[in-house]
């Protein structure tokens, strides 16, 4: 019953993140959030340090959203906020605004103030409902409308061509591969992830529709059946290509391009695809 | 005379004297005066005031110098490759008032012939300016280029002409009331020997000049007067400030010494009456795990009582001990930090992760200790 409920609130929550998401960015830049936080009751929202990203407060006729961020750039996140509808905020900063944005789905904004729609009685249902917000935020940074466009076009496995995309969209790469996993790739083979070297290895983020991609994908976390050139490619440029041919479950060698380019340096990531090759 | 070499805008390595100090370390205590302005303004008498940098002495000692090269220090190091860009929530761009010197640019010449009145107008001036440094709320520090001490010894200087004693020694007394000298948070007090004065005076110019500086009975007999004056400003000042004791005075001879050493010894002396001062009124700025977690209640309002306990054992086992014993200023800076991450409103959302809660901390108390 609790799990039919849950998937109740997560169809709706990404329903109405998609309905917003459309109506106030589908065609624009990148989704105006200032346009949909006035639609849904934020009367005030505050840039400061915070011990977490972002929190919403209830206010008579509405919410406060408090957002994470350095004193020194408070006041210039504010004035991209409301007046560029924080279109040049930081995607992670603007992941956390969205994720707080569904969550006033959570309530009913006619009361004043505004009364929580359900209780996260468990952790189990609390977990869902943050995971839900996770996927709602995602849906209200990239609409199916972008994401479609984008998947529409002949090249999107070149990670300079999709990392553009995503900035353009103020979005962070991991949003993408999130919305990656909900949308439909025609008739595009293969797979995108996000490889960050840390500590403890590398660690990677990824989604893919070919089964061998996942597998090469998977791979990236440091075992030692990935491609020799690519691990190569990865440690000494920035960015680069290579073809390879990997054995499928029946023994055939399926040909493949692995591009991959470097988006940041401190930490070291890398965005990398997988596109399979039809075999002659 | 050896001079600093230069690296990234910041002068190293001084070279002729070994315990002239660095300038790296000097950018290194930058953010002293700040703490002590802020602690300051505790202060139940003159919360708003200046630090208070009282320069005395004789002639080509390399006074002006020196004012202006601690006035560039304190308003320009925030720039230095030392700070910039440190995201950090105090300005290191400080304000600092350098009023113009009382005896040659400000005393009126026609006084000139009376040396009474002339170093009267002058310490009056000079008194002017520190009383009204006692009071300014809104520069940092204030240097004075001969105050209120300074024309005492000079007053004392032409005792036998133009007074009689018990009007000079009434004069000097005045300049010299513990009232004005425990003003300023240090004295600085520059002699030179009466050839290198001499030379520094012909150095500078095209034809003989023949002033105060030339006059090498003059200068031997001022000297006199600053060395035995000085010990008693140093007793009055050393019972009024038991916690800062010698350091808020300073006597340097700077016959050996080139322009920026001088400054530097001089820097450095403001940075440990600073860090003195500081360190006293810092004594009860600690903070106890409960203090820490009712200030920041509004997240653990919201945490589950499994993470409640998490972030409080972090509190009490590593943050705190931690916070407890970094330097004063440090401390004042991360407590400031803190302060602003509080919460002012109830959290309407269901839970806060500890996790995020303790990475937050450990990563703002990291920025602190590499500030």
């Amino acid at each position: 019953m609790a799990e039919k409920a849950s998937r109740t609130w997560e169809k709706d929550i990404v329903s109405r993140a998609e309905s917003l998401g459309s109506r106030h960015g589908g065609s624009k830049p990148a989704v105006a959030l200032s346009e949909i936080a006035s639609l849904r009751q934020i009367r005030d929202v505050l840039f400061k340090p915070l011990l977490v990203g972002g929190v919403l407060v209830l206010r008579d006729h509405g919410f406060a959203l408090y957002v994470k961020s350095r004193r020194s750039e408070a006041s210039s996140f504010l004035d991209d906020f409301w007046g560029n509808g924080g279109r040049n905020l930081h995607p992670r900063t603007r992941f956390t605004i969205a994720h707080e944005l569904v969550h006033t789905f959570l309530y009913d904004v006619n009361t004043s103030p505004p009364q929580p729609k359900l209780k996260a009685s468990s952790d189990s249902v609390f977990r869902k409902l943050e995971r839900a917000c996770n996927k709602g935020a995602a849906r209200l940074l990239l609409p199916d409308i972008r994401m479609n466009r984008y998947m529409a076009m002949e090249s999107i496995f070149e990670p300079e061509i999709l990392h553009q995309f995503t900035k353009e969209s103020a979005v962070s790469p991991e949003v993408f591969i999130l919305r990656c996993r909900t949308v439909a790739w025609g008739s595009h083979h293969g797979g995108f992830g996000i490889v960050e070297t840390g500590s403890d290895g590398p660690t990677v983020t990824y989604s893919a529709t070919d089964p061998l991609a996942r597998g090469l994908l998977t791979c990236l976390n440091g075992d030692e059946s990935l491609p020799p050139s690519t691990t190569a490619g990865l440690m000494s440029r920035s960015s680069g290509s290579s073809d390879e041919k990997v054995p499928s479950s029946t023994g055939e060698q399926v040909p493949f391009t692995s591009r991959w380019t470097r988006i940041s340096s401190s930490p070291q990531r890398w965005l990398v695809t997988f596109q399979m090759n039809e075999t002659a | 005379m050896m001079r600093y070499a230069y690296k990234d805008g910041v002068a190293v390595s001084p070279r002729s004297l070994s315990d002239v100090p660095k300038v790296i370390d000097l950018l290194e205590r930058l953010p002293l005066l700040r703490t002590w302005r802020l602690l300051h303004a505790d202060d139940p008498e003159y919360p708003h005031r200046s630090f208070i940098v009282e320069f005395a002495g004789m002639p080509k000692a390399g006074k002006s110098s020196a004012i202006e090269n601690v006035r560039h220090f304190f308003s320009h190091s925030h720039g230095t490759r030392r700070w910039k860009n440190k995201e950090e929530w105090i300005s290191l761009r400080y304000e600092v008032h350098t009023p113009a010197e009382g005896v040659s640019l400000r005393t009126p010449a026609i006084l000139r012939d009376n040396r009474i009145d002339f170093n009267a107008w002058a310490g009056a001036y000079g008194l002017q300016e520190l009383i009204r440094a006692g009071h300014d709320g809104f520069n940092d520090m204030a240097v004075l280029d001969r105050g209120p001490w300074d024309a005492g010894c000079w007053l004392r200087l032409w005792s036998s002409t133009d007074a009689t004693d018990d009007e000079l020694d009434s004069l000097v007394s005045f300049f010299h009331l513990k009232k004005w000298m425990t003003r300023a948070d240090l004295h600085v007090v520059l002699l030179v020997d009466p050839d290198h004065a001499a030379t520094r005076e012909r150095e500078h110019r095209l034809i003989e000049h023949g002033g105060f500086s030339s006059n090498e009975a003059k200068m031997s007999a001022l000297r006199a007067i600053y060395e035995d004056k000085f010990q008693a400003l140093r007793a009055v000042k050393n019972a009024a400030c038991p916690e800062v004791k010698d350091r808020s005075t300073l006597m340097l001879d700077t016959s050996e010494h080139s322009s920026t050493e001088a400054a530097a010894v001089i820097i450095d002396a403001i940075l440990n009456v600073l860090e003195a001062k500081v360190e006293v009124r810092a004594k009860n700025l600690k903070r106890s795990p409960t203090e820490l977690k009712n200030r920041l209640d509004n997240y653990w309002r919201r945490m589950k009582p499994e993470a409640r306990r998490a972030a409080n054992d972090f509190l009490k086992e590593s943050f705190v001990p931690t916070l407890n014993s970094l330097e004063p200023w440090r401390r004042l800076v991360l407590i400031n930090r803190l302060e602003q991450l509080a919460m002012p409103e109830a959290i309407a959302e269901a839970r806060v992760p500890a996790d995020e809660v303790i990475n937050t901390l450990r990563t703002e108390l990291q920025e602190v200790q590499t500030l």
